[in-house]
């Protein structure tokens, strides 16, 4: 998903609550070729309405699970947001509407 | 496991299953089995492993409790019932996340600029600048 971003300049960026040590261990174990951002204040994520207060099994207030492609405007084209904590982005789905919206002439 | 039937004395010796054992276990088997087949979407969106395991093992809990009427089976029963109740309800009540108005109304990102993984201030907006972008936001190491 991130490749096909990158062939149209755009990329993937993720945010937790994490601080920035956690997040370099992550894309490190994964081997991610994103920015993980660190919103340890949840200021973000109380912007985004994606506050989940003492969600975390340790009762830390984290986010809610989400995703929004956007052009480069900033406009939100598709948006995914979880309403159990099962519920994952299925990056199929955000493949074909990244395909959909900006196919090449 | 087999009855074993008095040869000698009128009233039968109680009967005894280890089903009562069996249905248990299976029930208990259901979160190692969901955890294993947690990648898997369809399976850790229905829970359908999980499920079919704890209804199972009250079925076959129940088996048991037919063919042998110790106490224990009883006991034994109840809890295998708790157990799958808890797990239901946790499974679909205890999962569910707080609603999010704003995120779902949200026509164009709120501009932002936070530390990346090397502390480097990162600005969304600069990001989306330079081509279609992907914003996930995820609960964390937990």
């Amino acid at each position: 998903m991130q490749r096909e971003l990158e062939t149209k300049g755009g990329t993937v960026v993720a945010v937790s609550v994490d601080s920035p040590g956690e997040s370099r261990e992550v894309v490190e174990k994964f081997s991610l070729a994103f920015p993980i951002l660190s919103d340890s204040q949840r200021s973000v994520i109380r912007q985004y309405g994606l506050l989940h207060e003492k969600g975390s099994p340790t009762g830390e207030d984290i986010a809610i699970p989400a995703a929004f492609l956007v052009d480069r405007d900033g406009r939100v084209l598709w948006r995914h947001v979880a309403q159990r904590i099962q519920d994952r982005v299925d990056p199929q789905a955000v493949l074909d509407e990244v395909k959909k919206q900006f196919s090449s002439p | 496991m087999s009855d074993h039937p008095s040869s000698q004395v009128a009233a039968a010796a109680p009967k005894r299953s280890a089903l009562y054992i069996l249905g248990l276990l299976l029930t208990l088997a259901a979160v190692p089995a969901y955890l294993l087949l947690i990648n898997v979407p369809i399976l850790r969106s229905t829970g359908l492993v999980a499920f079919i395991l704890m209804g199972g093992g009250l079925l076959v809990g129940a088996a048991g409790a037919k063919r042998d009427a110790r106490l224990r089976t009883r006991i034994v029963g109840g809890i295998n019932a708790l157990l799958v109740a808890t797990g239901v309800y946790m499974f679909i009540w205890g999962a569910m996340l707080p609603a999010s108005e704003t995120a779902a109304d949200m026509d164009r990102l709120t501009d932002f600029t936070l530390p990346d993984q090397n502390e480097k201030p990162v600005q969304l907006a600069s990001l989306y600048a330079k081509g279609p972008t992907l914003l996930v936001f995820y609960r964390g190491h937990w």
